[in-house]
């Protein structure tokens, strides 16, 4: 049976066009694994769109770009997807990776509790820097690559048949080596590096580690 | 006592953030995007992402007691 | 506790953080004393040469859990 892959990409702030341009790459990777992609992008990104996703096509891997908080993930123009006590069961058998603001910290793991595989993401807030002159091309951005760089490895690294627990030290190998690339590297640069740890310190993960997709 | 150690705490953040670049700017998380002037001024107001920005910098700070190099 | 024991704890500690520090760190800024911004390596200046105003830092450091 072929797998399926859900991916929610809303661009409707610099934020938002930057973790959209970022996980954009991992569709491909997906494809040539060949794993169905089910790209909601952009206006496509909504509660029921979501949803309707979820209960008729059964993704096992669900990624969630969206701005967030402990309790809930969001999408286009920040419309509350994903939101516990109401749909976290939606999520039942799936393993979720959500580039969103502290859902970690209770969605989360109610999210496992009511059967999610694994839930992946973050117990704070998700930081990172970027060069406003390269907002036409986000890719180009050596900046956010230190960043954003990390959650695509994520998710390649379980497009490719990996674990949870194998992702997971893989992007926090390439953080931790973005961490010791600035120490070394110029003063302004070195600036940076509290924040990189931030995201390091506060990527979590809730549910089976030794999961697959 | 706890004020006083506040306004330190205060005073050494926006020095630290003095050193950032200026030609960047930082996404955080649902507060949006700033760049290094918006970030002091939060945090001489004291509102949410000033209250953020402070407990990042003191998070990083506090960990170097451990040991940053692995 | 004496105080230069409780002196000589607090500049121990620092010594061993600020040892592990890598060197692009050391120049950043540690404490504002007096308005004035200090970095690290400032600071070891102050505390390997004994002064009180290393003293007067340790003892801001120690307050702040940075020590």
């Amino acid at each position: 049976m072929t797998k399926t892959y859900l991916l929610t990409r809303p661009e409707h702030d610099d934020t938002m066009h930057y973790l959209s341009n970022w996980s954009k790459g991992t569709i491909d990777a997906a494809k040539k694994a060949g794993i169905k992609v089910l790209d909601l992008n952009r206006e496509k990104a909504t509660k029921k769109e979501v949803e309707g996703r979820l209960k008729d096509l059964s993704p096992i891997l669900v990624v969630l770009n969206g701005h967030g908080d402990e309790n809930t993930v969001t999408g286009h123009q920040n419309e509350p997807i994903i939101i516990y006590g109401e749909n976290e069961k939606l999520l039942k058998s799936k393993i979720v990776y959500a580039i969103s603001c502290q859902s970690a910290k209770v969605l989360g793991q109610k999210s496992v509790d009511a059967g999610a595989i694994s839930y992946n993401g973050y117990n704070d807030d998700f930081v990172f820097f970027y060069e406003p002159n390269m907002i036409s091309k986000p890719l180009n951005d050596k900046t956010a690559q230190m960043f954003l760089e990390p959650s695509k490895i994520f998710i390649e690294t379980l497009i490719k048949g990996n674990t949870v627990e194998e992702a997971l030290k893989r992007a926090k190998d390439k953080l931790r080596s973005n961490i010791n690339r600035l120490l070394v590297s110029s003063e302004a640069d070195a600036n940076m590096v509290r924040y990189l740890l931030w995201d390091l310190n506060h990527f979590v993960s809730r549910g089976n580690l030794n999961a697959t997709i | 006592m706890s004020e006083k150690i506040s306004e330190d705490i205060k005073k050494l953040v926006i020095a630290r953030l003095e050193t950032l670049p200026a030609d960047k700017k930082i996404s955080i998380g649902s507060f949006g995007d700033y760049s290094k002037t918006e970030l002091i001024a939060s945090v001489n107001k004291g509102d949410k992402v000033g209250k953020k920005i402070i407990e990042i910098e003191l998070e990083f700070l506090r960990a170097l007691k451990e040991g940053i190099v692995q | 506790m004496a105080v230069s024991e409780v002196k000589l704890g607090l500049k121990e500690r620092f010594l061993k953080v600020y040892a592990n520090l890598p060197l692009n760190l050391r120049k950043e800024i540690i404490l504002v004393l007096d308005k004035e911004p200090i970095t690290w390596n400032v600071v070891y200046l102050e505390v390997s040469n004994n002064t009180e105003k290393g003293s007067q830092i340790l003892k801001k450091l120690e307050e702040l859990k940075i020590i």
